[in-house]
């Protein structure tokens, strides 16, 4: 339900293991490598982890989602590794019977992935620097 | 000419904001006070020795106190108040969080000690800075202590460096472990009833911090009872620009507290805050 990976994501099959019969309502989060920060034109990004700790944080967030809310199915993945503008890294479907949840239980996964799996990113600024990320006081609001 | 007499002076006022409750009221060794402790180990050496308490102080001490000329001018602010009080004596201060501070330790500082200079301390055992928690000050100081206060350049470590110092090694290197945060305390308590045993570790960074140290893994012998000592240690031996405060700890792949007991042939992370998604 929870992976880092290596690989580019895959959001059909992400997707596709989250659909079911009984559920109305399909949710979903792209996170994409945007080309600014703080004013900086940005190149690329560089994505590590904790590889087993993550997954396990990841798993255990999946779990509490489940537990949380009325939805079926969830999914998600976290993308490692060196990013360009527009790449994908990270992913979140979610599916229930009715959309309510779906959008609630997606917005909870996305925030507690970002506050609580180990990742950083360091960016790559095109005036050929780079720099470790420090946590974007935007995102403990979920901005 | 003989050395001016030797007074002592524990350094008590401070607001423990990190322990979370007055430092001097905590027991380490058995029921005994870290207060009665050093002023204890300070009347066996001394001429006359006080506790250097908080200009808003109004608790009742039944020991002589020397109250903060000046409030809010932290430890250098104390040491002022005493040499400017006694300028014929010698000041031997001690910060109060010191639970394993010796009578031996302080018998080697007193006889190393040099009059000529300014002041005599130790230096660290893990990076040879001066220690700013046990010094001499001698009458002499008090000029320069005077105009950095008065600048209000409160670090007391910076000061020492500004001074003529008579630094001197130190053979017992758990003497001046001191214990500012919870952390620190449960480290010097597991390292007492456990004793101080050496275990073979393996250090993992990540992100930033694996810049810093210079490399993802590494093995690490260390003696700290809890991941807590052993972060002072490579945060000191590495040059790390975090704290506890901020670090994230996990010890064999999993999240563990700083008070975590250290066991031989752990993995220990540390992590700088997490920015991912």
């Amino acid at each position: 339900m929870f992976s880092i990976s290596t690989a580019p994501l895959d959001l059909s099959a992400l997707r596709a293991a989250v659909l079911d019969p009984s559920c109305g309502a399909v949710t979903s989060f792209e996170g994409l490598v945007r080309n600014h920060n703080e004013g900086r034109e940005v190149r690329s990004l560089e994505y590590d982890a904790h590889p087993v700790l993550a997954e396990k944080e990841g798993r255990r967030i999946m779990e509490e989602a489940m537990d949380s809310f009325d939805i079926t199915r969830a999914v998600a993945c976290h993308r490692i590794g060196h990013l360009a503008i527009g790449d994908l890294a990270v992913a979140v479907y979610v599916s229930s019977p009715h959309r309510r949840a779906a959008f609630e239980a997606g917005r909870f996964l996305i925030d507690s992935i970002k506050a609580r799996v180990p990742v950083w990113k360091r960016e790559h600024f095109t005036d050929g620097t780079s720099e470790w990320l420090a946590v974007c006081p935007g995102c403990r609001h979920g901005h | 000419m003989s050395a001016p007499p030797l007074n002592g002076l524990l350094l008590a006022g401070g607001k423990s904001r990190r322990m979370g409750s007055d430092k001097a009221d905590l027991a380490v060794h058995g029921p005994e006070s870290l207060r009665d402790r050093g002023m204890r180990l300070l009347k066996d050496l001394t001429t006359d020795c006080f506790l250097s308490i908080a200009a808003d102080d109004d608790r009742p001490y039944s020991i002589p106190t020397l109250r903060d000329a000046l409030p809010d001018h932290g430890p250098l602010g104390g040491i002022l108040t005493a040499l400017e009080l006694a300028s014929d004596r010698a000041w031997l201060v001690l910060a109060c969080d010191l639970p394993n501070l010796d009578l031996e330790t302080l018998a080697q500082l007193i006889a190393s000690r040099d009059p000529t200079a300014d002041a005599t301390c130790f230096r660290s055992p893990v990076d040879g800075v001066p220690e700013a928690l046990c010094t001499i000050y001698e009458p002499s100081a008090v000029t320069s202590l005077r105009e950095t206060v008065g600048r209000q350049k409160l670090c007391a470590r910076r000061f020492l460096d500004s001074l003529r110092l008579n630094a001197i090694p130190l053979d017992n290197e758990t003497a001046l472990q001191n214990c500012n945060r919870p952390e620190d305390l449960e480290e010097l308590r597991l390292q007492l009833e456990d004793g101080r045993t050496e275990k073979s570790v393996t250090l993992e960074f990540f992100a930033k911090l694996r810049d810093e140290a210079g490399c993802s893994a590494m093995a690490h012998t260390t003696s700290a009872a809890t991941a807590a000592g052993l972060w002072d240690e490579i945060r000191l031996l590495h040059n790390l620009s975090m704290d506890l405060d901020s670090v994230r700890l996990a010890v064999n792949d999993e999240f563990a507290p700083w008070t975590r007991p250290l066991a031989p042939d752990d993995r220990i992370a540390f992590m700088p805050p997490f920015a991912g998604g």
